[in-house]
């Protein structure tokens, strides 16, 4: 029997109450990717995963290339994406196909995943992310392989004072522990009639039944409604769902893709280019932070590169990740028009200026990364961060993904005393 | 005494003006060609030249490739030996240090280095694209960075460390572009005031429009001698008395701190090591300032100034012409002008005409030693040159 391991919901920084964003950078891309970050989180287990992919197709990657960047983004190895449609029906399907596949299956281990955009993305490459969205994925493994599961505050986003970026149940079964109530999205307001929010009903469904006795199927009826069926054979409509048969969700159809490629992308760079080829090169540093730490001068090489870049050593090097949190802003600048790359035109034109800070790991090395969901504003030194992935600009026809910093805290006590105090003199 | 043995000499120096010059490139660098020239008091014969080297970025892209042989060409010699030398703002430097070193080595007697860069004819998209491309791509440019928001990293942790308001890179502002008023071949030949510096609009925090240097068109060449034929050209060379270089990691991220450029301190270190004179005799310098902030660390990181007392230095006046210690009399790369490929070969221009006396109301009183220093992009690279008469 299929139980409900893990679920996580998460928004854009936009819906959430509070949070001033310079420019929005998230999309279908990168809200699936932190989805299953946090769900990764809880089931260390290597998923076979569900995935909508439509939504990402155009604007992540190359056509064909949806799933290799999902897992290159999880850090995972090839394990097996299955791809569905981004309609209700395509929710419905991925769901059932994962329990039929917990209950008689393999390995039952699983991950569904979807991505909602209030509204469909346009003609352009280059166009704003939508104004609504939300991203939710399940975790299934079978009863008995389920683990101990985190308190939910455990494993939520950044701990600021800010509205949450996630929220992460976990429903073990271990013990007949009983599930971890949800609690939805306070500033989630997409329309309730897409796949995503059929997902989110069985999170709440799940919160309130026994772990492991959960939904069954979902399909439509003839009346093109919702419906769950629970193990003991309720059919239990999801109300409020009507399914508009064929409703394309942001499908864009390859055409457009094609028309868009060969047109002229403006911020094509002729001064400095990082190829599409040394782009994918450089992800696994990008993204996840990998590089090589030196077993003989404790310096750490991204990305690797077979020596230390810091005393030479091309042994004793071991493969590591820096942490993903609790780094801080060792200095910052807000970019004002004009002091932009032309990579970052698009976003200096549509949103104005931005801020990028250099990032102090706590074992020592630095990175750059521009800070986001913020005003554009000059953080403090000495600032604690936390590194997400988002969009950083367009190039040739689709968006490339970074780290960007967020900032989590105030600058600690010992660096707020070494504050300016002189500015005004 | 081992540095003043083989010395190199420069016989000869010219430069355009800096500035939104109608003309391309090869004009340019005709122009300075002809004034360098023409500049060499006994005359000098394009026969006598044994080797040629051109600074440039090609700007633009208007010859990115082999462009070294137009030098050859506009100096009426075609088949001279000649190379194309870049190390971004510091290439002009970088083509003076290999000039020395090969004519240190005796394989010619008279060499020519040349920098031009032509810049105001891109549209701003386009100049945007050329003004990142030496720094580092993959992180600092695709965070966002152009040199602007890089130099702003050094300028914001620069102030925060030493408690210092942004008005010590006014001052360094006001008293460049109070030079820069006297030197007729400058870009921008006006004074700014302190309250002006503040109203400017901002660049990248902390910077504003008066801590960055203009994008200008230009070209400087000077024409170097080995000591034994240098005489044969002028009776007043300029020594070069020293040569230093220095490289850094091209990322700010992987520098240890960004308080110091160790690049432009190993240049420094290997100058004066087999220099005539110390850090103290030194009477001018002209220092790569292409920000504001990059004249406060180049004093410390030259050793002009003690570690820690550039600004002071700065506030009391002391790097002013009348000063103790006159720093970039000829406005620097911030009044002058930053013509990429030409500023390191233009500051030996002013080296030149001040050391000989030539350089009219912005003239250093008694000035007999001298100090150039070019930096590379955010550090990458620097060169520190020593001159004397």
């Amino acid at each position: 029997m299929s139980a409900l391991h893990a679920s996580a919901v998460v928004l854009p920084a936009w819906e959430r109450g509070g949070v001033a964003v310079e420019g929005p950078d998230e999309d279908a891309f990168t809200l699936l990717v932190r989805v299953g970050e946090l769900l990764r989180r809880h089931q260390p287990a290597l998923p076979r995963a569900r995935v909508e992919v439509q939504s990402i197709r155009l604007i992540a990657s190359m056509p064909g290339e949806e799933r290799s960047q999902l897992l290159e983004a999880w850090g995972l190895p090839a394990v097996e994406i299955t791809p569905y449609p981004e309609t209700p029906e395509g929710a419905s399907r991925a769901l059932s196909d994962a329990l039929d596949e917990g209950n008689g299956g393999s390995d039952g281990i699983s991950w569904v995943l979807t991505v909602q955009l209030a509204s469909p993305a346009g003609t352009g490459i280059v166009d704003p992310p939508p104004q609504s969205a939300i991203a939710v994925g399940l975790a299934f493994a079978r009863g008995r392989e389920a683990t101990a599961v985190p308190s939910p505050g455990e494993a939520n986003g950044p701990t600021s004072a800010r509205t949450p970026s996630s929220w992460v149940t976990g429903s073990g079964a271990k013990g007949g522990q009983r599930p971890t109530p949800f609690v939805g999205p306070p500033g989630y307001r997409a329309p309730p009639d897409a796949p995503a929010t059929i997902l989110l009903s069985l999170v709440e469904a799940a919160s309130r039944a026994d772990a492991g006795a959960l939904t069954h199927w979902v399909h439509t009826t003839a009346e093109r409604t919702a419906v769950r069926t629970v193990l003991d054979g309720r059919k239990v409509p999801i109300v409020g769902y009507p399914v508009e048969e064929g409703r394309p969700w942001l499908a864009v159809p390859d055409e457009a893709w094609r028309a868009r490629a060969g047109a002229p992308i403006s911020s094509l760079s002729q001064g400095a280019y990082l190829s599409r080829e040394s782009y994918r090169a450089s992800l696994p540093g990008r993204w996840r932070l990998e590089g090589e730490r030196c077993g003989a001068c404790g310096g750490f090489t991204l990305p690797p590169s077979g020596h230390c870049h810091h005393c030479g050593a091309r042994e004793k090097l071991r493969r590591d990740r820096l942490p993903r949190s609790g780094a801080v802003i060792e200095s910052a600048t807000v970019i004002r028009k004009g002091a932009q790359p032309t990579e970052f035109d698009w976003h200096q034109e549509t949103y104005g200026n931005y801020t990028v800070g250099l990032v102090r790991f706590r074992d020592g090395p630095t990175l750059t990364f521009q800070v986001t969901d913020q005003s554009p504003a000059v953080p403090a030194v000495g600032a604690t961060v936390e590194l997400v992935l988002r969009r950083l600009y367009p190039q040739e026809g689709t968006w490339r993904y970074g780290l960007k910093a967020v900032l989590l805290g105030p600058a600690p006590a010992a660096a707020a005393a070494t504050a300016p105090v002189a500015r005004d003199g | 005494m081992t540095g003043r043995t083989n010395r190199v000499a420069v016989v000869g120096a010219g430069q355009t003006a800096y500035g939104a010059l109608p003309h391309p490139p090869r004009a340019l660098l005709r122009q300075a060609l002809f004034e360098a020239l023409g500049s060499v008091d006994h005359g000098l014969s394009a026969e006598d030249v044994g080797e040629g080297y051109l600074a440039t970025l090609g700007f633009g892209g208007w010859q990115i490739g082999n462009p070294a042989s137009l030098l050859a060409e506009e100096l009426g010699r075609p088949g001279l030996p000649v190379s194309h030398v870049e190390n971004a703002c510091a290439s002009g430097s970088t083509g003076l240090r290999q000039a020395h070193h090969a004519l240190r080595s005796g394989a010619c007697d008279v060499a020519l280095v040349a920098g031009v860069e032509k810049m105001t004819d891109q549209p701003s998209a386009r100049r945007r694209f050329w003004l990142g491309v030496s720094g580092e791509t993959e992180w600092e440019r695709l965070a966002g960075l152009t040199f602007a928001g890089v130099y702003a990293l050094l300028a914001e942790r620069y102030l925060h460390e030493r408690h210092l308001s942004p008005d010590v890179l006014g001052a360094v502002a006001v008293k460049n572009h109070a030079h820069g008023a006297m030197n007729p071949l400058a870009h921008l030949r006006k004074p700014v005031t302190l309250d002006q510096h503040r109203a400017a609009p901002r660049v990248a925090d902390p910077l504003g429009l008066y801590d960055c240097c203009p994008v200008s068109d230009g070209a400087a060449v000077v024409v170097l001698a080995r000591e034994e034929v240098a005489r044969r050209y002028t009776d007043t060379p300029v020594w070069i008395e020293g040569s230093g270089g220095g490289s850094d990691y091209l990322a700010l991220q992987d520098r240890t701190s960004l308080t110091t450029l160790p690049a432009s301190r190993k240049a420094a270190e290997e100058a004066f090591r087999h220099a005539p004179f110390s850090r103290e005799k030194v009477q001018l310098a002209e220092l790569h300032d292409c920000f504001t902030i990059a004249e406060l660390l180049a004093l410390e990181d030259t050793g002009l100034v003690s570690p820690g007392e550039a600004p002071k230095a700065t506030l009391e006046g002391r790097t002013r012409i009348g000063g103790s210690l006159p720093v970039n009399p000829s406005g620097g790369l911030k009044s002058k002008g930053h013509p990429l490929g030409a500023t390191g070969v233009g500051q030996v221009v002013e080296v030149f005409h001040q050391l000989r006396k030539e350089a009219g109301p912005r003239q250093v009183q008694g000035a007999e030693r001298a100090l150039a220093h070019n930096v590379g992009g955010s550090g990458a690279t620097a060169l520190v040159h020593l001159f004397g008469v």
